[in-house]
């Protein structure tokens, strides 16, 4: 038998080599992803600008920034008609009232004369304001103070008046209103209605705060419903928080379960509970439960007519009904300018049910709101004709705005942010590079990878990754960038590899001179006489190995890949010396056991940065300080710097996928990232958490800043009890000589740290001899590069 | 039995589980196979490189040699050992035990490795029990821990295959060995022996492949890079995947293919499936 059917059997194995032979990519997924290749063209690869449109699908909301001819600093009401009028009062200056209208649902605004804070007693600033009965406006106002933060402060009585126009005059009729007896121990001075609403009915709504101090626990505030006709109270409740929202006949208030979830989880919404709440009566009369809603209750607004709830968070702006049958997505906050995280969302509106509005905040100034309005466009493709995909293993907010500010400026292209280890059900950094290995296997893979933590030198010896030199030739030629930083990446002449931006590990303390070497950093160490006034240094146990094995492993492995027992033994003799100095037996506060999914690995992580201060124009997170000088002056340290280890640095890498469709668009994202314009995020308070591979954005960073800015920064330091001076041009020259000279990326090998944690911690905390920590991590390790 | 005369319609019954296998494994291997002469990306021709890189890794050297290890180790005394027993519990007819037999097997691995950390912890039961330090889990110990591990989970599973291979075997010849005054060993080695005889190959085909899937274990036990006693083939795989050594893997499968098929060849069916010639 097997004799008939040994050529049938032999021509299908043939006929299977030779279509295994004939491997292709894996198809992409979704409509509007670019195809690479057309199929029709006989292999030719089109050009971005030949690559095919989306399938054709329209219907969008549009984004326009509203060119508001006045500066917003805080939104006090915003109402609108169905006939698409809208007006908002706001205050621009603290303690200020204005009020502005628009015609046209928002997109041009004319101002209303005669509201102003001139109709309120001299030495009075607005606390809270809206719109009342009959067109009218309720103020809520006292004497006041700016303080020192900016904020309006009333010192006084409150008063509280009712501004209606009669015949082109505006009438200001001063309202009596009883409120509840503050609480025991809550000054009258300064007790008062805030966050004002009103009904037709002349019923006014505020909240008043009722024990101080205790913010967030039930009973901190109350919510009051005050007739204004015979300022008697209706009814009141406790809250635990002042935010409330007034539609129609109802009252919103939102509760959040206080979880410990991610920043980035708390940008795209939290779970949460909303009650509603009788605005006549004061009676509870339904709840809803939410699972993603905006942050605070300014980001949602209601329709009760329509029993519609509309919500904005920093993912997109979304509907669902009262009944949560259908949540749907109107607006993608990944292709507009609500993702950013220059900005944070303070107040949405919607209008019409085909108009949003809200009002963003800067995260470096509270001076200006930032306007966006949002109108469904029919006409408006769906989506973006290109796709750009961008991946890295853990979340950084860096590369997000990256991501944002091309998006902004290429609004043709979508991209979209991949991070491998968000996925719920991946559980180890091994699992995610697995995931993401397969996925560029198969053809699948994303345009561009943040490599930092990938084994990038892995994939750029294979292939993976493409080569950037041609299109990096103008910036290296040209000096546009720290050359040395690029060459460091280089391998055999090819840029795989792009640097975007770079640190340097340095040393603050009482500095010993010229420190080259781990011996030398410990010498500064035992010369501490008050190991108490050190608490900058806050790397202790697993940070300090993890610190010290990083910035010092170039003396560890030797050129042939092996290692150096010798140099590891000195690595982990010194950082148990160091640790010891410092009191390195407690566990730090951080648990730093868990592999954290969503911090950022290289910017929050602790090794190569000392609590957030670093060098050159960056800040500290209270975005007060500009270079660590003043740090040192505003904390009376003897302070100076030292790099920790002399050529080292740490960068945050980027490649593109030399496989991917969209490689050409990814090779345009790694030049934008690198460009000028964009490397000015590291010294804009955005993000200071690298300094600028640009040559010219780091000349840019070491410029006095404007008058402004200089007045700005001055009247924040006069208030810390400092006086503020830029550093000398000298201090910047001296410290571009210093990255002159780097050369050796810090090593960043997963593989490697954890070894050289799981075995060398031990040691370090006592609790293991040297040579068996020795032993252990090289037995490790010899396995890891006879790979 | 058929005669000569076979028709196409035999052939045509097997050719939905020809294509099963052949989408899912055949034309996945030659892939492979390709692979393990281009680059990773699978469009440049490198020749034999892959392999001469392969053969100069000594983590591959160490793999295939441990690997071998693990199978010289575990076949013999598995086999052995689950005959051992299978003949107890046949012929003294313990039929409870039979039943509990597979129960190692049923036990997940995540839970099996989770236990064994407890018991060979260098803090665990062993150590606790005996008043030593020895990390068995991280030293040269694990080898024997592995073989252990291994023999506990998967004899149950072959005392079943004995057992089923026993009662094969005709009662009379026990029977009319027992008047001729023949012992429990020389019944063995004349009766029982060879009415297993048929079975053996795949019984030891099956203990093969078993042993070369025990990766799992070795990896829950001690991670991605164990001590060098139990770093076997797969962690290779695990790990070169994980740095995208396509290439590497490749050529890897290949060579552990021509050796299972070297080392198996002689186990073929002979005689064209002709049940007649296998008692020669």
């Amino acid at each position: 038998m097997m004799r008939k059917f040994r050529g049938i059997i032999c021509l299908f194995l043939v006929f299977i080599m030779v279509f295994s032979g004939c491997s292709s990519k894996g198809t992409q997924n979704g409509a509007t992803k670019d195809k690479g290749v057309d199929e029709n063209s006989n292999g030719a690869e089109e050009s971005l600008e030949d690559q095919g449109t989306n399938t054709g699908l329209k219907g969008r909301y549009a984004e326009k920034i509203i060119d508001f001819p006045e500066k917003v600093r805080k939104v006090f009401d915003l109402r609108w008609e169905a006939d698409g009028r809208v007006k908002i009062l706001f205050e621009n200056e603290p303690g200020s009232i204005h009020m502005y209208e628009s015609e046209d649902a928002g997109v041009s605004w004319v101002k209303k004369e005669g509201i102003s804070k001139g109709l309120i007693p001299e030495q009075y600033a607005v606390k809270s304001a809206c719109f009342g009965p009959q067109e009218s406006i309720i103020v809520s106002a006292g004497e006041g103070i700016v303080n020192e933060f900016s904020e309006p402060q009333i010192v006084g009585e409150f008063q509280y008046f009712e501004w209606t126009e009669t015949e082109g005059d505006i009438q200001v009729n001063e309202l009596q209103l009883n409120l509840p007896e503050p609480g025991s121990g809550f000054p009258e001075a300064g007790y008062g209605l805030n966050n004002l609403t009103a009904l037709e009915n002349g019923y006014i709504y505020g909240t008043v705060g009722t024990v101080l101090g205790e913010e967030f626990n039930y009973g901190a505030y109350k919510l009051v419903c005050i007739d204004k006709n015979n300022g008697n109270i209706v009814w009141s409740m406790d809250l635990s928080s002042d935010e409330y929202t007034l539609d129609g006949d109802r009252i919103f208030l939102m509760e959040h379960e206080r979880s410990s979830t991610s920043a980035m989880e708390s940008e795209n919404g939290q779970a949460a509970t909303i009650r509603t709440i009788n605005a006549e009566t004061g009676e509870e009369s339904g709840s809803y439960e939410m699972e993603q809603v905006g942050d605070n209750i300014d980001c949602v607004d209601f329709d009760t007519e329509n029993e519609k709830i509309y919500y904005c968070t920093k993912s997109g702006i979304y509907g669902t009904d009262f009944n949560r049958t259908l949540t749907e997505q109107l607006v993608d906050g990944n292709i507009n300018s609500i993702s950013s995280i220059e900005y944070s969302l303070r107040n949405f509106y919607s209008i019409n049910q085909s108009v949003f509005i809200l009002f963003m905040r800067s995260n470096t100034s509270y001076e200006n709101l930032k306007i966006l309005r949002y109108e469904y466009d029919p006409d408006l493709v769906m989506l973006p004709d290109h796709e750009l995909n961008v991946y890295s293993l853990k979340e950084n907010r860096t590369v997000k705005k990256m991501i944002s500010d091309f998006q902004i400026k290429n609004p043709d292209v979508y991209v979209k942010y991949e991070i491998g280890m968000e996925d719920g059900s991946v559980k180890t950094i091994s699992d995610a590079i697995s995931i993401l290995n397969t996925e560029i296997m198969a053809g699948n893979g994303p345009d561009v990878l943040i490599l930092n933590e990938l084994p990038w030198k892995s994939y750029a010896e294979k292939g993976i990754l493409e080569d950037m030199s041609d299109e990096l030739g103008s910036y290296l030629e040209g000096e546009q960038v720290f050359q040395n930083i690029f060459s460091a990446y280089q391998q055999e002449g090819s840029q795989y590899v792009v640097p975007v931006g770079f640190r340097i590990p340095v040393l603050i303390g009482h500095m010993v001179e010229g420190i080259e070497s781990s011996d030398q950093v410990v010498s500064s160490f035992e010369s501490i006489s008050d190991v108490q006034s050190l608490f900058l240094f806050g790397r202790k146990n697993t940070n300090l190995l993890r610190y010290m094995a990083s910035v010092n492993w170039h003396t560890v492995q030797k050129e042939d890949g092996t290692i150096s027992e010798d140099g590891l033994k000195k690595i982990l003799e010194n950082t148990k010396k160091i640790n010891d100095i410092v009191g390195g037996t407690e566990e730090e506060y951080q648990e730093d056991n868990d592999i954290p999914k969503t911090y950022d690995a290289f910017s929050n992580d602790s090794w190569l940065n000392t609590q957030g201060v670093g060098l050159g124009d960056l800040s500290l997170d209270m975005n007060y300080l500009s270079t660590l000088l003043d740090y040192a002056e505003l904390f009376n340290y003897d302070l100076a710097y030292q790099p920790t280890s002399k050529q080292v640095f740490s960068s945050l890498v980027a490649g593109v996928n030399g496989e991917a469709d969209a490689k050409d668009l990814g090779k345009e994202f790694i030049r934008f990232i690198i460009g000028e314009e964009e490397q000015g995020i590291f010294f804009n308070k955005i993000d200071s958490r690298y300094l600028p591979v640009n040559r010219d954005a780091y000349h840019n960073m070491t410029k006095i800043p404007d008058a402004e800015e200089m007045k700005e920064l001055e009247e924040k330091f006069h208030v810390l009890g400092v006086e503020y001076n830029w550093p000398e041009e000298s201090w910047f020259s001296e410290f571009e000589e210093l990255i002159g000279e780097l050369k050796t990326p810090a090593m960043e090998d997963g593989i490697v740290i954890d070894a050289v944690i799981e075995y060398g911690l031990p040691y370090v905390r006592g609790e293991k001899e040297l040579d068996e920590a020795v032993h252990d991590i090289m037995q490790k390790l010899e396995l890891y590069y006879a790979e | 039995m058929k005669g000569s005369g076979h028709s196409y319609k035999d052939f045509a019954f097997i050719i939905p589980s020809l294509a099963g296998v052949s989408i899912f494994v055949f034309i996945p291997f030659c892939d492979v196979i390709r692979r393990s002469f281009t680059s990773v990306t699978g469009n440049v021709f490198t020749g034999i490189d892959n392999y001469k890189t392969l053969f100069a890794k000594e983590a591959f050297r160490l793999g295939v040699f441990n690997t071998a290890r693990f199978i010289a180790a575990c076949v013999p005394i598995l086999l052995i050992l689950s005959l051992f027993i299978a003949n107890i519990i046949y012929f003294n007819k313990i039929t409870k035990i039979e039943n509990i037999c597979l129960l190692p097997m049923a036990v997940p691995i995540a839970t099996m490795v989770f236990v064994w950390r407890m018991i060979f912890h260098k803090n665990g039961l062993i150590n606790s029990w005996f008043g030593s330090s020895t990390d068995w889990i991280h030293s040269s110990h694990a080898f024997g821990v592995m073989v252990v591990s291994y023999l506990w989970k998967n004899t149950g599973y072959y005392v079943v295959l004995w057992i089923a291979g026993l009662s094969g075997i005709p009662k009379s010849q026990y029977e009319a060995a027992d008047m001729d005054g023949a012992g429990g060993f020389q019944k063995f080695r004349y009766i029982t022996l060879p009415g297993l005889k048929s079975m053996m190959p795949t019984t030891f085909i099956l203990a093969l492949t078993g042993t070369l899937k025990s990766y799992r274990e070795a990896y829950l036990l001690a991670g991605e890079y164990p001590d060098k006693s139990i770093y076997m083939i797969q962690h290779m795989f695990h790990n070169w995947f994980r740095d995208m050594s396509v290439d590497k893997m490749a050529a890897g499968a290949v060579i552990i293919v021509c050796i299972f098929a070297v080392i198996v060849y002689p186990f073929r069916k002979k005689g064209g499936g002709d049940v007649a010639s296998l008692a020669g």
